[in-house]
């Protein structure tokens, strides 16, 4: 046996896997720490569903090492590692009644049958089904059998819980209290949890951590907020949330700035996370909920109200530019704009928090990219 | 009045009218039934309770004489032939479903398995030896079977048989043509099951910590049931019936219910008799077919 990290629940070690021509899994390594609530993130045929079946055992890595619990996962078929699936289509035996499939893995360890109704008993009224028990599936809602399948995996006690999109098939309120309940269980349990989903609110919301995958590897890995804020990489920018993306040349770091030239003119990046050489093409990302109208513009946001000629001044007027409204979509809470300036178009994402109304259709405006909120990304 | 139930097309109908409709558009089938189906079957039950005439005729008095010479008690005191033929030709149809289920369900997974385009071809092959005669089907497993054949020396040589004794005629010969004849039977219906298989449910029992065959009986078996009973019911039906395999293959040495029926209704001229013989048995598979189904029902309650 070869124990290498007690800390890490699962550890993937240069993990690939082909489908024919088709990498679905190219060289992956992660550390999954013990007791985490990890969310695997990305496009249908990103891999994620892949890495979830090499873990449960489901299927095996062509190349690279999966380790659980720090033991090479390898001597272990499916039915030996200390983790359970709660697949996406619940996978419930339609044969037994609520309590049996629940039952079904303790009654494959044999244990007493004492025991068996002790604990499934327990688990039920965990996942507040406990008046579901003589059921059959069928007769069950779906969110009922998710909660059936969530028992049938939590009352082996693994070591891991992998969760198989578990709440794509709900409905959205459904899948908002369960995404709370799903949340508060695994703290309560402290089992590490796997989920996997291409749903990125549904990540952001509920993650400690979460591996953005695309094409066959992990593009990015880290905090929901980190992710967001600082995302790595084009796809990692677009796939979370959406991004403007502004292509320069680099044209000098300034202590902490990066000077960018655009198509707007020169753009100021602070604290950048990468610092490409100068004269390399890069580019530039910025959400549209962080750009401001500025207010030396002409027309005024009602938020920077009472700003005066002032604001126009100094570091708050860096990364200014003239752009006209094309078309804004109202949606109560907030309004989008798309803006043109330079023959780029951009998306702004403006808070109504005033019942004035914004800026209308074809108006002048002036915007601030502001330095702190772009990002350099990688391709 | 009731009110009108409405059915997915639209059209108001009671009840009354929908039972109407049915019955107009079974009618051809039923009728068909009930003129060369349930009219010889009654003929049949009837003639069991009559009297065999002096020439081979059928005549009154009515009697039960038939039943009891068929339990075994016959003009010498009681002989237990008749029930003996019964439990043999059971025993047959029994085992020749339970083999024929052992060659068929692997077979059904190979096929369901397939890639797609190779399917139909496979399906096929299962069939295709229906496009020949029983009769010539038989007489070839003869030769190949016969003592000088290489099968049978192949089997000599490993010891399974005697060296001059061949596997044919005898068990050996009689089961490998039942289970031959009867495989596309058992294959067609379990394919249907296999095909549509939700192999997810075997994964979660592999999940679970369900090995090999704990995987196949609780994940996959409940799937299957219904294909597989009704691969045993086809096969076990006629199996118990036939006669002809057996005879041609076994060397004639055994009497089977269906050699029986055959004779007293042919050379024997006892059709009174042989309809007893065919009532009974009737029962006799209808009440194993009942009980099945009844225990079927009770492990899927499980």
């Amino acid at each position: 046996m070869n124990i290498s990290r007690p800390e890490a629940a699962v550890e993937l070690v240069e993990v690939s896997r082909r489908f024919g021509s088709f990498a679905a899994l190219n060289e992956v390594s992660l550390v999954i720490r013990r007791g985490e609530f990890i969310s695997l993130l990305g496009p249908s045929g990103c891999g994620k569903t892949t890495l979830l079946r090499l873990i449960a055992g489901l299927d095996l890595p062509d190349a690279g090492r999966v380790m659980i619990g720090g033991r090479d996962a390898a001597e272990l078929p499916a039915h030996r590692r200390p983790v359970n699936t709660v697949f996406q289509s619940y996978a419930l035996f339609p044969h037994l009644s609520v309590q049996d499939n629940v039952a079904f893995g303790l009654r494959m360890k044999k244990l007493s049958s004492l025991e068996i109704s002790r604990r499934v008993a327990t688990v039920l009224e965990l996942v507040e089904i406990s008046e579901l028990a003589t059921r059959k599936p069928a007769q069950l809602s779906g969110g009922q059998k998710q909660r059936v399948a969530l028992a049938r995996a939590l009352v082996n006690e693994p070591e891991v819980l992998l969760l198989d999109e578990p709440l794509a098939a709900l409905d959205l309120k459904l899948r908002r209290q369960l995404q709370t309940e799903l949340r508060a269980l695994q703290r309560r349990l402290g089992i590490t949890f796997i989920f996997v989903t291409h749903d990125q609110d549904e990540a952001l919301a509920m993650s400690d951590r979460i591996a953005v995958l695309n094409a066959g590897r992990i593009e990015q890995l880290g905090a929901a907020a980190d992710l967001y804020e600082q995302p790595r990489t084009r796809f990692v920018a677009q796939f979370l949330g959406s991004c403007n993306l502004l292509q320069g040349t680099v044209r000098a770091q300034d202590g902490d700035t990066l000077r960018v030239e655009t198509k707007l003119g020169e753009v100021l990046v602070n604290h950048p996370r990468v610092v490409p050489p100068a004269g390399r093409q890069c580019t530039l990302g910025l959400r549209p909920e962080k750009i401001v109208f500025a207010s030396d513009g002409t027309f005024v946001l009602p938020l920077h109200h009472g700003g005066g000629e002032g604001r126009g001044k100094g570091a708050s007027c860096v990364n200014t530019f003239a752009a006209i409204i094309r078309s804004r979509i109202y949606s109560g809470a907030e309004t989008e704009y798309e803006l043109e300036a330079a023959g780029i178009v951009f998306k702004v994402r403006a808070l109504n928090a005033s019942a004035v109304a914004g800026p209308a259709n074809g108006a002048s405006v002036r915007v601030q990219l502001p330095p702190d909120a772009v990002v350099v990304l990688d391709d | 009045m009731p009110a009108p139930r409405r059915i997915h097309h639209g059209e108001p109908l009671t009840r009354h009218a929908l039972a109407w409709r049915a019955a107009f558009g079974n009618a051809p089938a039923l009728l068909w039934l009930l003129l060369f189906f349930v009219g010889p079957l009654l003929l049949i039950v009837g003639v069991s309770f009559l009297t065999r005439g002096e020439y081979g005729t059928i005549e009154k008095p009515w009697t039960l004489e038939n039943y009891r010479r068929l339990a075994g008690f016959g003009l010498l005191g009681y002989d237990s032939l008749y029930p003996a033929i019964l439990a043999r030709s059971l025993a047959l149809g029994f085992a020749t479903a339970a083999l024929t289920l052992l060659f068929a369900l692997p077979l059904a997974f190979f096929i369901a398995r397939l890639p797609a385009r190779w399917k139909t071809p496979a399906l096929t092959l299962v069939v295709i030896p229906f496009w020949t005669s029983l009769l010539i089907r038989t007489y070839a497993w003869q030769i190949l079977l016969a003592p000088e054949s290489w099968l049978s020396r192949a089997a000599a040589a490993v010891g399974l048989i005697d060296a001059d004794s061949g596997l044919y005629p005898g068990t050996v010969a009689v089961y490998v043509g039942m289970v031959c004849d009867y495989l596309p039977f058992m294959t067609l219906p379990l394919y249907a099951s296999v095909e549509k298989l939700d192999w997810t449910l075997a994964e979660a029992a592999m999940d679970l910590g369900a090995h090999r065959w704990n995987v196949f009986r609780h994940a996959v078996l409940p799937q299957i049931k219904p294909g597989l009973l009704a691969g045993f019911v086809l096969v076990f039906l006629p199996a118990t019936g036939q006669f002809v395999i057996p005879d041609l293959l076994g060397g004639a040495k055994t009497v089977l219910i269906g050699n029986v029926i055959q004779q007293q209704f042919g050379s024997a001229g006892d059709w009174p008799f042989g309809a007893a013989i065919a009532v009974v048995s009737l029962l006799v598979v209808m009440l194993g077919l009942w009980f099945a189904g009844r225990k079927g029902r009770e492990v899927e309650l499980l």
